[in-house]
């Protein structure tokens, strides 16, 4: 067995040995060799093993399906390992499988998140824990490490290691930071954690601290000769092995005990080493104890009271869950951007509503939230199911919101969070509900740490959520509540509420909400998980009798609030320009505005044939003229937008649900979707229900679509010439079946081709609209 | 230290060019404050990246070998921009992931603001070519350097962009890939060909499929 808790030498460089003794042209696949020239893979293990190498990686680094064919993976696999497995017969060393990154892109038009995982449980499959250890490296994107890391604990019985490669400021190309690394990465049940490639040791240096202060997991390198240079069409590496030896020794004293080398490395490197290790002592650079929690690309040290977005949840929102079930995901994606325009540091995400299929709709959601925010998120579901497929997509160390104090939410919550590393919010309720005993709740709190520490989970990551009760369903709710989060905090764990319920059946309840926020606070509360619109407001010292539950002041409260004049930021309102002008200049603010004014004395569709259609027709005809350009053509359709979404609230159903229904999406393939998203948001404003499918768009996905909504019309696009043969086919699917018209358009497409392959093309988004209007 | 900087002055000047025609009537001052915006963002976004590698063209039937690999530049345009070379430069350029994802997050919640993103991204990554055609050709002592050439261009064909980010380590060296159907992410990313020896006179616009609605935004 290995013991990775002690001094290890891993081996050097592979690639450019066996391309320097095989003499292959750049560009052959040198896990080839395995079966072409097993000697040459001997001689390199053999030369590292000399060299005082324990460990050594089988030369498996490309080997995957995408380079492959199943034949060739199994016989390069089984070869690979065969020849390192005799190279250490006999002798103080370990076998290694060796697996590197896919080559392919995770996520929109590339491999989804379960074809990735298949690849990986491919490799680890064949090798049949033949090996002593698994190691995943050179990794520069986090979902993909994470990926391989699952595949190797869910696939393998055996010890796996993990390593990135970062530029020098300690972020990979991908973006990752080597923290979100280290808490992703380092939170999920692996054995040892690293980085390797692209620095030389003096590079890596700086970075150890980091990576060593965020994991408490044996920490290992296999840094580059130097950073290269290209010298004559050749990488050139400076590092000595002399100075790769004394980093690498320096390395050792900050208390990294594993080490080996990468590119520009050879065996001399590693007997260098090895000589000036023995010198050295090992030392240790301490792990810091923190509450943090990340996305792929941002961590959140809740060093201080953090704000938790509470706006992704559909309950008592009928917008939102009509966004929801119209799987309308701009609108969910914007409530999320809204948040972290104001400041939030965290996102719940909630997606519970009767007739959602959780499990698909969350894991979706997170996502698509993922590529674009950087905000941590925190997953909020009772659903197992979709608990555990939104952990496993998500690349981050989540909250999960949340567990309670029953027996059935301990044994299932649980695991999971420490399966995937998550942190976990634990309410103070159980089998026996909730208890207005504020020792009772501190009971149920001590219940969930001693279950957490059982199972393995930090006290770092454990907030205690201990309940917001509406005060007007029960004098004395906050002080409970208060009062518990008042002793929980001496636990030592971190602590967590929501808001808004407080203030609930109360008027004013902003007021209030915003006292109890600051009550909390002083109570220790660590999350505050509120609408981030929030922050900066103050709450009245009336709200603040009312949450202390002081004699009579439920009534003063009352009397304060229902007597103050709401105050409304009054908008700029310029009388001199009418709704026309607002949305034919583009200001959306305006255009709200005057729409609210005109809604006083108009008819809702009144005012559409007004002012709304006149004014989005002369923007058509001016951008035609080429007196408007494009970026006018867009803002005045989000004028238009606002307008509308204004007049909407106020017609009565029938008047929203006559709408046409347009089907857009972008073809599979391509991921370039700012032209549609212009068409879609242009083509809205003229009564048409747009159902966007996004990018990167599947043929059974358009004809699901269309079966599902029965559009009228179909708009397809393409940027690329590779994908424009895509429309063709995705036009073919659906007249086999439905007899609709459908619009094409995108950089290359031009009329003769849409003419050729059945469609109707559109040259931009005015010209769709035009065509819209011609059809019968 | 960043190597460029995107200015107001310089962002105004190209996106009245390109987006409003040159008429300063529509130059508002919504306009003007969006512009501003889009360029803080991309510079407080962009990760700039550049990786190259270069070869010996040896000058064949099948098209031009760079010697070492066993890539050619297949394609009589190719052929004809690199005639006379003793040496050809491959190059890989990208703004990085962070700007792909605030151009998302805008198209999301202020598609206006998307859309000026995106036009100036396209803007900083030529600048940004620029920039890695001038190391290049301090590394080459100043020697003529062709126009950039990339994938796409007369028959060059876009399947070469494989190869050229191959060769190039561009996955390792930048975290750039190719998608399923060709494209390459991060969006804003260029690959390019660039032949050493000789003056520039290859006309790109001429060879662009875009050629017929340009409005010659690539400066050439």
């Amino acid at each position: 067995m290995i013991d990775l808790s002690k001094e290890l030498l891993l081996d050097g460089a592979m690639g450019s040995l066996l391309m320097e003794r095989a003499n292959t042209p750049i560009g052959h696949r040198l896990e080839r060799l395995n079966i072409e020239n097993p000697d040459i893979v001997k001689s390199v293990h053999n030369d590292y093993l000399n060299a005082g190498s324990n460990i050594i990686f089988t030369n498996t680094f490309g080997l995957n399906c995408y380079n492959f064919d199943n034949i060739q993976l199994e016989k390069l696999s089984t070869s690979a390992i065969s020849i390192a497995k005799n190279c250490v017969e006999g002798k103080d060393a370990f076998v290694a499988l060796d697996i590197g990154p896919l080559g392919k892109i995770i996520g929109d038009g590339g491999i989804d998140f379960d074809e990735a995982y298949n690849a990986y449980k491919q490799i680890i499959t064949l090798a049949n824990d033949k090996t002593d250890i698994i190691v995943i490296e050179t990794m520069t994107c986090l979902t993909e490490a994470k990926i391989a890391t699952l595949a190797a604990l869910e696939n393998s019985k055996l010890p796996v290691m993990v390593s990135m490669s970062f530029e020098e400021n300690g972020i990979s190309v991908f973006g990752n930071p080597i923290e979100c690394f280290a808490k992703v990465i380092g939170s999920m049940g692996i054995d040892a954690i690293g980085i390797n490639c692209t620095l030389g040791p003096k590079e890596m240096l700086k970075l150890i601290k980091r990576l060593k202060e965020n994991t408490d997991k044996p920490v290992f390198i296999k840094p580059n000769a130097g950073m290269p240079t290209v010298e004559n069409g050749k990488t050139v590496y400076h590092t000595t092995k002399n100075e790769f030896a004394t980093f690498t020794a320096q390395a050792k004293k900050m208390g990294v005990k594993i080490v080996g080398g990468c590119c520009g490395t050879t065996p001399k490197f590693i007997a260098e080493t090895k000589k000036e290790w023995t010198k050295v002592v090992a030392g240790n650079t301490k792990y810091r104890k923190r509450s943090i929690v990340c996305s792929a690309y941002k961590y959140v040290e809740i060093d201080a009271p953090k704000i938790v977005g509470e706006r992704i949840n559909p309950t008592g929102k009928k917008a939102f869950q009509k966004a929801l079930i119209e799987e309308d995901w701009g609108y969910i994606l914007a409530q999320a951007i809204e948040q972290e325009v104001a400041k939030a540091d965290i996102l719940d995400v909630n997606v519970g509503l009767n007739g959602i299929d959780e499990e698909y709709t969350l894991a979706k959601l997170v996502k698509k939230l993922q590529g674009i925010t950087t905000l941590p998120l925190q997953i909020d579901t009772t659903d197992i199911k979709a608990l555990e497929k939104a952990l496993r997509v998500y690349t981050g160390k989540a909250i999960i919101n949340s567990v309670n104090g029953t027996k059935e939410s301990l044994d299932t919550v649980l695991p999971l969070a420490k399966k995937y590393g998550a942190a976990v919010i634990g309410l103070t309720i159980d089998e026996k509900g909730v208890s207005n005993d504020i020792n009772e709740r501190v009971n149920i709190a001590k219940k969930i740490i001693e279950k957490c520490q059982e199972i393995g989970i930090d006290k770092e990551d454990i907030y205690i959520d201990t309940l917001t009760m509406a005060e007007a369903s029960g004098k004395g709710n906050a002080l409970c509540t208060l009062g518990a989060l008042k002793d929980i905090k001496k636990l030592g764990v971190k602590t967590a509420l929501g808001i808004s319920n407080i203030s609930f059946g109360m008027p004013s309840r902003m007021d209030i909400n915003a006292m109890f926020m600051e009550l909390a606070i002083d109570a220790g509360l660590d999350l505050c998980i509120i609408n981030p619109n929030l922050i900066g407001i103050k709450g009245s010292k009336f709200a603040k009798d009312f949450l202390l539950a002081k004699d009579g002041a439920t009534e003063k409260y009352i009397e304060y609030a229902t007597s103050q004049v709401i105050k409304q930021p009054k908008a700029q309102l310029s009388y001199k320009k009418t709704l026309f002008d607002a949305v034919y200049s583009g200001q959306k603010e305006l255009a709200k505005s005057l729409c609210s004014e005109l809604l006083k004395e108009n008819e809702p569709l009144s005012i559409v044939s007004k002012y709304l259609i006149p004014a989005l027709d002369k923007v058509g005809e001016d951008y035609q003229s080429k007196k408007l350009f494009l970026p006018q053509l867009i803002a005045s359709a989000q004028a238009a937008k606002e307008a509308f979404s204004k007049l909407e609230k106020v017609m009565v159903n029938e008047q929203v649900q006559q709408k046409k229904v347009f089907v857009i999406a972008t073809i599979k393939g391509d991921v370039h979707d700012i032209g549609k998203n212009i068409v879609k948001a242009v083509v809205a404003n003229y009564g048409y229900k747009v159902i966007d499918l996004g990018k990167d768009v599947d043929y059974d996905e358009i004809l699901k679509a269309v079966k599902k909504y029965y559009p009228c019309v179909l708009g397809l696009s393409a940027l690329m010439t590779t994908t424009a043969v895509n429309i063709q086919k995705a036009i073919k699917i659906v007249k086999e079946k439905h007899d609709i018209p459908i619009l094409v358009g995108g950089a290359v497409i031009t009329k003769e081709y849409a003419t050729k392959i059945g469609g109707i093309y559109c040259k931009d988004a005015n010209d769709a609209v035009k065509t819209l209007k011609a059809l019968p | 230290m960043k190597v460029i900087e995107l200015g107001y002055e310089e962002a105004e000047v190209y996106f009245i060019g390109k987006e409003l025609n040159n008429d300063m009537e529509l130059f508002t001052e919504d306009v003007q404050e969006k512009i501003e915006k889009s360029v803080d963002l991309l510079n407080g976004y962009t990760v700039f990246g550049h990786c190259s590698a270069h070869f010996t063209p040896e000058f064949t039937e099948k098209g031009v070998l760079l010697k070492g690999s066993d890539f050619y530049l297949q394609g009589n345009d190719i052929k004809a921009h690199l005639l006379g070379c003793d040496k050809v430069y491959l190059f890989c350029a990208t703004l990085g992931y962070g700007v792909d994802r605030i151009i998302r997050s805008f198209e999301v919640c202020d598609l206006s603001l998307g859309y000026y993103l995106d036009v100036l991204a396209g803007y900083l990554i030529e600048k940004y070519c620029d920039y890695v055609e001038s190391v290049i050709g301090k590394a080459e002592s100043e020697q003529d350097l062709t126009e950039r050439f990339s994938c796409g261009y007369g028959d060059f064909p876009l399947d070469a962009q494989k190869d050229i980010l191959r060769l190039v380590n561009a996955e390792k060296e930048l975290g750039v890939k190719l998608t399923e159907s060709g494209m390459m992410t991060p969006q804003k990313t260029v690959t390019a060909v660039i032949g050493i020896g000789k003056k520039a006179k290859v006309q790109r616009c001429k060879l662009c499929v875009k050629n017929d609605d340009c409005k010659g935004q690539c400066n050439d």
